[in-house]
């Protein structure tokens, strides 16, 4: 394990190649990962989803190494996640508690924490998401937008250093996407958001087409975009 | 219900264990007791602590509507086979026993339950079992219930769509199929979520 230096990327991706089933789904990917807003765009089943899913050991690099702070997601996974928040598509299958305030616990519990501390902290992150009245309603009752504001707190109670947000906004109306939206811009943490939604990623400060298991265009949103257009066209 | 947050009440200050305590004894209790006043006390006494946890009466009549069916096929079940008197000390018993067990969960929270559940499995450790996981899997397990549900519901909707309205296959198999892809799902947001795992062995290169 190497300590974290001032030059260390925030995270880093290392000749990656994911093979799933046989089938290579990443082939020898590298990139360093510094800016405060990086958008992955791309096909269906172009890799960006295994992609983001390496940056916080839920999957594994068959080959290569992905690194958080200098820590190597094959040996410091439990570390890592704590650094990396995920929020997932479907918060349906994020919130695993049947009580909202609960559900909000569960990874600070996880992490050792006792009920003051752990309390004040779920009061403070739905607060800070205009979600108060939530705190008592069971799960299954909650709107799909509501759902997704669960899944961010449950998030960013944890206190990650960046958040990586995996097609957040693909089952939100209008309204609750704007919402997710601005919560994404507000936050301090580094936010890497897997996304269809190419209207949300004008002023982030990076994007990265992925096609066909490699990166295909990596640089400013308004470029990549252009190249995306004609890649699908 | 289980998994729902506790109606409030006098009942729901007092902590979890000794009210399962108290529904245990009175679970032994009620089939001890003989006399039809003592029975009818008792009762009283179940029936004022349902209506203490201060559930409306129309949520309440609506949770206990199958129960009544249930409670009015013993009874004349009873009536025909024994007598009227057997009949009244058993419906007694059972509705005793169900108004205290819905005074108890009403008034509880399910994080308390769990909680309890968890330290009576403590013991279970020196058998290699994790109470832990074995709590997580419980409350898991209501959790989902109600999604299971609406996955049910749509799955059987899309198939009346296709015009399939009796073919329970065509129902149950998408169903145990998106249930399991949600599983999948579940299990990557627990790990996400620093539950304490390890992640799945790196796979060899090709």
């Amino acid at each position: 394990m190497s300590a974290p230096t001032p030059d260390t990327p925030a995270i880093s991706l290392e000749n990656v190649t994911v093979v799933r089933d046989g089938n290579e789904v990443l082939r020898d990917v590298s990139l360093d990962l510094n800016e405060q807003r990086i958008a992955v765009i791309g096909l269906n089943g172009s890799g960006k989803s295994t992609l983001v899913r390496l940056l916080n050991a839920l999957i594994l690099p068959t080959t290569g190494d992905v690194r958080v702070g200098g820590l190597a997601t094959t040996r410091d996974a439990k570390r890592i996640r704590r650094q990396v928040g995920f929020v997932f598509q479907n918060p349906e299958n994020q919130i695993v508690m049947p009580l909202v305030a609960e559900d909000i616990a569960f990874g600070l519990k996880n992490l050792g924490l006792r009920a003051p501390e752990l309390t004040e902290r779920v009061h403070e992150v739905l607060a800070r998401l205009g979600v108060s009245h939530l705190h008592d309603r069971e799960a299954y009752t909650l709107s799909g937008g509501e759902k997704q504001m669960i899944a961010l707190a449950s998030v960013l109670v944890m206190e990650p250093s960046t958040i990586v947000f995996d097609e957040p906004t693909t089952m939100l109306d209008l309204r609750n996407r704007r919402r997710l939206q601005q919560q994404i811009d507000r936050l301090a943490q580094r936010a890497i958001v897997v996304t269809h939604d190419l209207d949300m990623i004008g002023d982030y400060d990076r994007t990265i087409v992925v096609d066909n298991g490699g990166i295909a265009f990596d640089g400013a949103p308004a470029d990549a975009v252009s190249f995306y257009r004609e890649l699908c066209a | 219900m289980i998994g729902a947050a506790p109606a409030g009440g006098v009942l729901a200050a007092i902590p979890a264990g000794p009210k399962f305590g108290f529904l245990f004894v009175a679970g032994i209790g009620a089939y001890l007791l003989t006399d039809l006043v003592a029975q009818l006390v008792v009762f009283a006494g179940a029936l004022l602590a349902v209506l203490l946890t201060r559930v409306p009466l129309v949520r309440l009549l609506t949770m206990m509507s199958g129960l009544l069916i249930i409670v009015g096929v013993v009874f004349v079940t009873t009536v025909v086979t024994d007598s009227w008197a057997a009949a009244t000390t058993a419906v007694l018993r059972l509705l005793t026993l169900c108004l205290f067990a819905y005074a108890v969960t009403l008034s509880t929270r399910f994080s308390e339950m769990l909680a309890l559940f968890e330290r009576l499995l403590q013991p279970t450790r020196h058998l290699g079992l994790s109470p832990a996981r074995m709590s997580l899997a419980l409350s898991m397990t209501v959790r989902f219930i109600p999604e299971i549900r609406t996955k049910y519901l749509e799955v059987r909707e899309a198939q009346f769509a296709r015009g399939r309205e009796n073919s329970p296959v065509a129902v149950i198999v998408p169903l145990i199929v998106r249930t399991l892809e949600s599983a999948r799902e579940i299990s990557a947001a627990i790990d996400a979520r620093c539950y304490d795992t390890e992640p799945p062995p790196r796979r060899p290169s090709p």
